[in-house]
């Protein structure tokens, strides 16, 4: 079973890396451009041409692609002539922790928000919530980020206004650099969890089973808590699987409002300067990233509802 | 091509890969101990080549205070380099503030725009302008600690002729030679007396920088640095932070600062929200609302406002060799029916940018007045008939970039070409895809950025007809004065001659002459000395072009 989901994983990166590639060949302008300017002679575009193998078939700079690849070498950027792997370490690390902080605010917020509405569906607080979900959910991410940033980084000055500080440099620091970028990032999701969630409590709430429980005198906390919020859970763990790939599209602006040197704004710099090795990478990168994070959540769903397990 | 990624023309279309001070033996680079330096005479042949005239202007600046070494600052750059080797990466004004923090030029502004030996000892010509000879000062050495001697120098002449981007910079080098330790002979192809002006790290091109010939040699030489400049190299996270440390062996006076951070911020709002917010020390706009704004917290005792010379001029260009532009008529009527004012509110430019009948500003040495025309709708509108009754409607496609804000600027002059009854298409491409179709030919009309505003000769790829020839316009009398202008050390005799290229520019009017940008440089009250460029020889300097300054003399109060 492993072994064939390894096999998935290998069939889509190809898919991946090949379709980027091709999308990149599609996209107008000239990588020559961005590495010689618009002021080189013909001969030295052509001999950059030749040099960065742009001369060469799409299949053919593909299997070459590839064939370093395989090795772990990612190429280096057209750009700024860094090795990808070294450029993709500088910024995994803050791409990921700013995308799991994220989802860890996201769910800190969402399921206690989602149990109080479901405990008590249509009551005040159920249709504050509600409210504010809306809110979030039709505020884009980066008017939240630009708001966030205006005022606790240059108003009140609570937070720097940019840059990372790494782990190693100061925990706290690390978590007072994201902290903003976080919440920007996190608050669209906040709307969608708690939806999802509170309807399957509610859902799950009328089950038969609830009912007994309730019968046996178990009080609503307990009830959540033992018995409803876990089988309640599969559709939000499902959302909050299929919603990191849109986090790490949504860290593009974050990153770039905050200044933070991860994935999101290297992808971008990638695509706006037709640095497709460096795109390449960035593609492998994420695609590996999204894989196993929807790995992770099919295993959760067998943790979650033995029923997934046994068929 | 300038690289100006933070001005409006590099987002337009500009062209961009979208890219002060004089000599002494050994004098030291102490503001404080100026009138103690004893100046040294020029070099005889050293070219005095005037270029922007204005003196930058400071307000707010308190009652001097006695320098104090020490105290970091960081500074919020408008955009990321993509590496900093001078002979390979092209860079903004950004990458230039970098760049001045670790490499120094063979040569430099004064405060009055003229060039004069800055890393060099001297700059000297023989009578024709054919065989330049750079003597280098001695006792300089790299970071990495190779001395700085002729074989150095030869060696960055040498990787910018084998860069495919600044060889055409350096095209009229036809070979070197060492004359002795410190000494390095460069004869030309011809006549070459605008020389220096390539050697400022100016708008020019990077040639001027000098870097450790070890660095050049390394691939990977572009990610560490090593110049001889006031501060060193330290670490490089891309789009993260640069970190320089100051040079205690600094060849003249060292810096103040122990360290200065460089952030690149690429948003405006970010940029200025860090330094609002004191989390970065220097900012530079070119908003006129911006600057106006930080001049009335100057004016309270709250800031530094340092004004630069206007530089950057965004200009029209209109493709001669194609219908209906090939017509002078039409030309001349797209430049009538502009309200430059218009434009320049529309900027929010009042105050920082100027309207130009030219190249070069109104208050450059090197401006004539051409009697270029100025908006006259009725004017215009009396030429437009006149075409179409004779060949009927006119329309062509105006292009530029999909930034929207781009798009809305093109509006605003589609309208203005409207009121005089020509109809405009605007096409919007990829900022690849425009430079392309103009370097192609295959444009009408575009917008365009770094073409004039300094040295006359940088734009002799421009407008020669052995050039580049973007509007398909070439004039025998135009490559005359252009080669006459390079070839002659006189300014004024230059200047002579370069007016016979405005005049001919004005009467044919491939390009349209639209405005230059001044840019502000902001600083707190505790941080000073941006405004403030020292020559070795204790005279002062040029400390601002474009958005451009050095870290020399900056300091913070403690």
């Amino acid at each position: 079973m492993f072994l064939l989901r390894i096999f998935r994983l290998v069939g889509i990166l190809l898919a991946v890396s090949f379709a980027t590639f091709s999308m990149v060949s599609l996209l107008p302008g000239d990588t020559v451009d961005s590495v010689l300017g618009a002021n080189a002679s013909q001969a030295d575009r052509l001999q950059a041409r030749h040099d960065l193998h742009l001369d060469q078939a799409l299949p053919i700079r593909y299997g070459h692609w590839l064939a370093d690849a395989v090795q772990g070498d990612l190429g280096r950027s057209y750009r700024t002539r860094q090795p990808v792997v070294e450029a993709l370490g500088q910024r995994v690390g803050v791409t990921l922790e700013l995308v799991l902080l994220s989802q860890f605010l996201a769910l800190a917020l969402a399921v206690p928000m989602a149990v109080l509405s479901a405990i008590r569906p249509g009551s005040w607080f159920d249709r504050l919530f509600n409210g504010a979900q809306l809110a979030m959910l039709a505020t884009p991410g980066f008017l939240v980020a630009l708001a966030l940033f205006t005022v606790f980084s240059v108003k009140l000055g609570w937070f720097a206004t940019a840059g990372f500080v790494p782990f190693s440099d100061s925990p706290f620091g690390n978590v007072k650099s994201l902290l903003l970028p976080s919440i920007a990032l996190a608050l669209e999701q906040v709307a969608m969890y708690s939806r999802v969630l509170r309807a399957d409590l509610i859902t799950t709430l009328d089950e038969n089973y609830i009912w007994t429980a309730r019968a046996k005198g178990l009080t609503n906390s307990q009830i959540v808590r033992r018995h409803a919020l876990r089988p309640s859970s599969l559709g939000l763990v499902t959302l909050a699987g299929v919603t990191m790939g849109r986090m790490i599209g949504g860290t593009v602006l974050v990153e770039y409002i905050f200044a933070l040197p991860g994935l999101g704004r290297f992808t971008i710099d990638a695509i706006n300067n037709r640095d497709f090795i460096a795109l390449q990478g960035a593609v492998v990168v994420l695609t590996v990233g999204f894989v196993v994070v929807n790995m992770f959540v099919d295993v959760l769903h067998r943790v979650l509802d033995p029923r997934i397990r046994i068929a | 091509m300038r690289s100006r990624t933070h001005s409006f023309s590099s987002r337009f279309i500009s062209g961009v890969a979208v890219l002060g001070l004089a000599l002494s033996a050994c004098g030291g680079n102490d503001p404080n101990s100026a009138s103690t330096t004893p100046a040294t005479q020029k070099p005889t042949g050293t070219v005095d080549t005037t270029g922007a005239t204005t003196a930058p202007t400071t307000t707010g600046t308190d009652a001097p205070v006695e320098p104090v070494k020490g105290g970091s600052i960081t500074i919020g750059l408008d955009a990321e380099s993509t590496g900093f080797n001078p002979a390979v990466d092209t860079w903004a004004d950004s990458g230039h503030n970098v760049a001045r923090a670790i490499f120094d030029t063979l040569a430099t502004y004064a405060a009055d725009g003229s060039v004069v030996p800055y890393l060099a000892e001297s700059i000297t010509a023989n009578t024709d302008a054919t065989v330049w000879t750079i003597k280098v000062r001695s006792g300089v050495v790299f970071h990495d600690g190779t001395k700085l001697d002729a074989a150095a120098v030869q060696a960055n002449f040498q990787a910018a002729l084998d860069s495919s981007v600044f060889k055409s910079t350096v095209k009229l080098v036809q070979s070197m030679q060492i004359v002795d330790d410190l000494t390095l002979a460069i004869t030309m192809s011809a006549p070459w007396g605008s020389f220096p002006n390539t050697l400022v790290g100016g708008f020019t091109g990077q040639v001027g920088y000098m870097a450790s010939p070890k660095m050049l040699a390394d691939p990977e030489g572009g990610r560490h640095p090593v110049g001889t400049g006031p501060f060193v190299f330290s670490e490089w996270t891309p789009d993260d932070h640069l970190t320089v440390t100051r040079n205690d062996n600094y060849w003249q006076h060292p810096a103040y600062l122990d360290s200065v951070t460089f952030r690149p911020l690429g948003d405006s709002t970010v940029r200025k929200g860090a330094f609002d917010a004191g989390d970065t020390q220097v900012y530079y706009t070119a908003s006129a609302s911006e600057v106006a704004g930080y001049k009335a917290a100057a004016d309270k005792g709250d800031m530094h406002v340092t004004m630069a010379p206007p530089a950057s001029p965004e200009v029209v260009l209109l493709n001669t060799k194609k219908a209906p532009l090939d017509d002078i008529r039409v030309r001349k009527a797209l430049a009538l029916s502009i309200d430059i004012d218009r434009v320049i509110t529309f900027l929010d430019g009042v105050g920082v940018k100027q309207a130009i009948h030219g190249p070069w500003a109104d208050d450059s040495f090197w401006y004539v007045d051409t009697k270029y025309p100025t908006y006259d709708l009725v004017e215009a509108k009396k030429l437009v008939a006149e075409y179409e009754a004779e060949k009927g409607p006119i329309s062509f496609d105006y292009s530029g970039n999909q930034d929207p804000f781009i798009v809305t600027y093109m509006q605003l002059f589609q309208s203005m070409w409207k009121d005089a009854g020509i109809d405009v298409n605007i096409v919007s491409k990829a900022q690849g895809d425009n430079i392309a179709s103009v370097f192609g030919g295959s444009y009408q009309v575009t917008g365009w950025g770094g073409i004039g505003g300094d040295d006359p000769d940088n734009d002799y790829g421009y407008l020669h007809s052995g050039g580049v020839n973007i509007t398909g316009f070439t004039s025998p009398e135009i490559d005359a004065a252009m080669d006459a202008g390079r070839a002659l050390s006189d300014p004024a005799a230059r200047k002579a001659e370069y007016a016979k290229v405005q005049q001919i520019l004005t009467d044919n009017m491939p390009f349209l002459w639209l405005y230059t940008n001044q840019f502000g440089v902001i600083t707190p009250t505790k941080v000073h000395g941006i405004d403030t460029f020292v020559l070795p020889d204790g005279t002062p300097g040029r400390p601002l072009t474009s958005a451009r300054f050095f870290l020399n003399n900056v300091w913070v109060e403690s």
